[in-house]
């Protein structure tokens, strides 16, 4: 025991007391937001274009009130200030920085003898440029909801022309904002003028629905409230907390592998192994690097948590999480650091490990591929199934479970069961990959050499 | 015994590295592990070491022939290297102590610094010495926890003669003081001036084993080597003499039969004058090359040079084998009438 903790120490010494080490530390929070943050950098560096569309309004009392909204619009992003969402809360597009930027400008068409020879020309336009997009709005829309009848080379029902139709924010825009008036209108037909301004007023409100957590019974046994959530709030501990947890593995499994394969190449393991146990030497790496790993999401987790302090929101956080989401990171260590040992173990050179490692980062990184969606249904198939692969366990339980919504206790409890049966396995199955490896020379193994080896557990000579 | 192997074999999938070596090193001697690449000598000493396990046999190291690795009272140098080369030199001595359950290990240190001549390399780190340098410290780490048993594989290389020196007088004074020591080396004039006995591995066999100046005896062809006044040539061919080949300014004559030196030398001064005569003794290279040289199929019957062992002498393999060697070279001269 006493040489297992002297090796755990030469370790953890030898991880976090470099300067490489504390560069690391520094540089992966910036790489990590730089690559959530990239597209609403991107954005916000875009010049905002303006975007004109050309209305055609056959009902003649939509486009003054379409131009008003775009210039309120074009005047809110122009300071500066997020695009609101319908409800008044801004959306998680908006609070990723990822919505449309543009700025709204529309130009009015005559409405009388539009036809596909017109429409023709304005779709020239686009493909040239110089327009976006154009919107044609019949006249009977104002009293018949859906599809109307067309007549000759008349639209059929409000229709939408751009390049990108299907997927475009600015027709989202439009058409949340083109049916607000249309029911004013329709409303304004069916009651009296001096009610119109009233009625349409507390009809048009905003509901201001208010995000807050799940009530509970304090320890006085007395019914408290949820804490008020924001979508800031919901998207950024689970995604601080994930990127964490991601950076402290890959901070860790890298100086194993260099470990490692140090201590093969320059037969430091042969002298090591004189006096230590196979499994000693490999417990001793494994509790050091461990050590490491959670040192380094002790830090950031202390300084995100100074910070969320220091923002008065301490009292949003779920500290009651902290005893799971280090089960999770220590257990997620442990397992990838144990595949990087043993891979080590069996290779002469850093390429040839990189080279069998590939399948190890592809299942590394999955849980950043899926944490969208997870977030978005934390509850949901996908994420409960592929919270129950150990691999991708630790990242994706600890996003649904910071995400705000109730994971059942079981589902908590098998995943961690799971993670621990997968930890256990592979470290059995990493050790005997060492003690086969660490003394092998020559040509790397194959992935069928690998799985052999890994069956037999076999010294090499 | 310091070291016992019985009947140890070692199997790497279809490749046999090990095929029942058998084999006692005396406690207190200094024994050379002689053999070629891949002849199955590092990984007789990892079974020593215990880190790798016999497939079959027996391996007692110090008296014990169980447990997962080597205790502190063995040390171990491998060939090159061995050394974590970010860590400062103490720092790393201090490590290698504490594996090896020394306590306090800084007088040690201290001590052996100085007696190899690396004072004041304490903060050094490794990367920044060279490789002779790296050679002392990689010394010190085997030997800091006094061990009983010390297996060097290389000792010397990389080190310039004086600190070869150095080192080599390090080594004969650890084994004055008691310490077994295992010196795999393949400079066989290393072996031949250091070790008291050695052992050849040869194709994951035992082929040579015995004290080296028994091994030297034994292995002479009985060719005599002779010098004549003015290097005349002979005028005739005593009968003592069954060949005779040119070396330079030498003769090299092989006896016929199973004439003396003696009986030889009484028949050439009879028809010439000497100025050099001489009983050629083949060094360790030179019967390592006649026993391995020749890479045919067959392996050679281990030669056991060692009165009373356990599988006894076999002298008349070795005398075989030389008279084999040297009926090859004087063939030609045989076949042509002389």
């Amino acid at each position: 025991m006493r040489k297992t903790l002297v090796i755990a120490w030469r370790e953890y010494r030898a991880m976090v007391g470099t300067r490489a080490f504390l560069i690391g530390m520094a540089v992966m929070p910036l790489l990590m937001l730089g690559t959530l943050c990239v597209p609403a950098v991107l954005s916000g560096l875009q010049q905002p274009a303006v975007r004109r569309i050309a209305v055609i309004d056959q009902t003649g009392v939509l486009l003054q009130p379409l131009q008003q909204a775009a210039e309120q619009r074009n005047q809110q992003l122009s300071e500066g200030q997020p695009e609101l969402s319908q409800s008044g809360h801004h959306d998680m597009l908006a609070v990723l920085g990822m919505q449309d930027r543009h700025l709204y400008e529309f130009e009015e068409l005559p409405a009388d003898d539009f036809d596909d020879s017109d429409r023709l020309l304005l779709s020239e336009r686009i493909r040239s440029g110089t327009l976006h997009a154009f919107l044609e709005i019949p006249g009977s829309v104002l009293r018949s909801a859906g599809p109307v009848a067309g007549t000759d080379g008349a639209a059929e029902s409000l229709m939408w022309v751009s390049e990108d139709a299907a997927l475009s924010d600015t027709r989202r825009w439009c058409e949340q904002l083109v049916d607000g008036l249309l029911l004013q209108h329709r409303l304004a037909d069916s009651l009296p003028p001096a009610l119109l301004p009233a009625v349409i007023s507390q009809l048009s409100a905003p509901t201001g629905i208010g995000p807050v957590g799940l009530y509970y019974r304090d320890e006085n046994g007395r019914i408290q409230r949820g804490t008020r959530q924001t979508s800031l709030t919901a998207l950024a501990l689970p995604i601080g907390v994930m990127a964490m947890m991601f950076m402290a593995i890959l901070l860790s499994v890298q100086p194993m592998l260099e470990s490692v394969l140090e201590e093969k190449t320059l037969r430091i393991s042969e002298v090591l192994l004189g006096s230590v146990s196979a499994t000693q030497l490999m417990t001793g790496k494994l509790v050091g690097n461990a050590a490491g790993a959670m040192t380094i999401f002790g830090l950031y987790a202390s300084a995100a948590a100074v910070a969320v302090w220091m923002q008065g929101a301490a009292d949003s956080i779920p500290w009651s999480l902290l005893p799971w989401l280090l089960m999770f990171q220590l257990l997620a260590v442990l397992l990838f650091s144990s595949v990087f040992m043993s891979v080590a173990a069996c290779v002469s050179q850093m390429r040839e490990a990189q080279c069998l490692l590939m399948p190890v980062w592809l299942v590394l990184t999955l849980p950043l591929l899926l944490w969208f969606t997870v977030i978005r249904e934390p509850n949901g198939t996908l994420a409960t199934v592929a919270s129950f692969l150990p691999p991708a366990t630790p990242l994706l339980m600890a996003v649904r479970m910071c995400s705000g919504a109730v994971i059942p206790l079981w589902q908590s409890v098998l995943s961690l069961l799971l993670l621990l049966a997968g930890t256990g396995f592979g470290i059995m199955t990493a050790s005997r990959l060492y003690r086969a490896g660490i003394l092998r020379q020559g040509q790397a193994p194959g992935f069928s050499e690998l799985l052999l080896l890994a069956w037999r557990g076999e010294a090499g000579g | 015994m310091a070291v016992v192997l019985e009947n140890a074999e070692k199997r790497f999938g279809q490749r046999t590295a090990v095929a029942g070596i058998s084999l006692s090193i005396p406690a207190g001697s200094l024994c050379g592990f002689i053999g070629p690449n891949g002849s199955g000598k590092t990984t007789t000493l990892r079974m020593i070491l215990r880190i790798v396990r016999p497939d079959r046999g027996k391996v007692v190291v110090l008296g014990a022939d169980s447990g997962e690795c080597a205790d502190h009272r063995v040390g171990y140098l491998p060939e090159e290297r061995g050394l974590y080369r970010r860590m400062k030199v103490r720092e790393l001595l201090r490590y290698y102590a504490a594996l090896k359950d020394v306590r306090n290990p800084d007088p040690e240190i201290t001590r052996w610094l100085r007696r190899l001549q690396a004072d004041g390399w304490d903060q050094r780190r490794i990367d920044g010495l060279s490789k002779g340098m790296c050679q002392k410290i990689q010394f010190i780490a085997a030997v800091i926890a006094r061990p009983r048993l010390l297996i060097l594989d290389e000792p010397f290389s990389g080190l310039d003669p004086v600190n070869l020196e150095l080192l080599r007088g390090a080594i004969e004074e650890l084994q004055q003081q008691g310490t077994t020591i295992i010196l795999s080396t393949h400079e066989m004039e290393t072996a031949q001036r250091m070790c008291e006995r050695v052992v050849m591995i040869y194709r994951g066999r035992k082929v040579l084993d015995g004290p080296v100046q028994q091994i030297l005896a034994q292995s002479g062809s009985g060719e005599l080597r002779v010098r004549t006044v003015g290097g005349r040539p002979l005028p005739t061919l005593p009968p003592a003499v069954a060949a005779v080949r040119q070396q330079g300014q030498y003769l090299q004559l092989l006896p016929s039969g199973s004439l003396t030196a003696a009986e030889v030398l009484r028949q050439l001064t009879a028809v010439v004058d000497l100025e050099h005569f001489e009983i050629v003794r083949p060094s360790l290279h030179e019967i390592f090359l006649r026993l391995v040289g020749d890479d045919t199929a067959a392996l050679p019957a281990p030669v056991i040079a060692e009165s009373g062992g356990r599988q006894g002498i076999r002298q008349g393999t070795l005398i075989a084998a030389a008279w084999q060697s040297v009926r090859s070279v004087f063939k030609p001269l045989i076949n042509t009438g002389n």
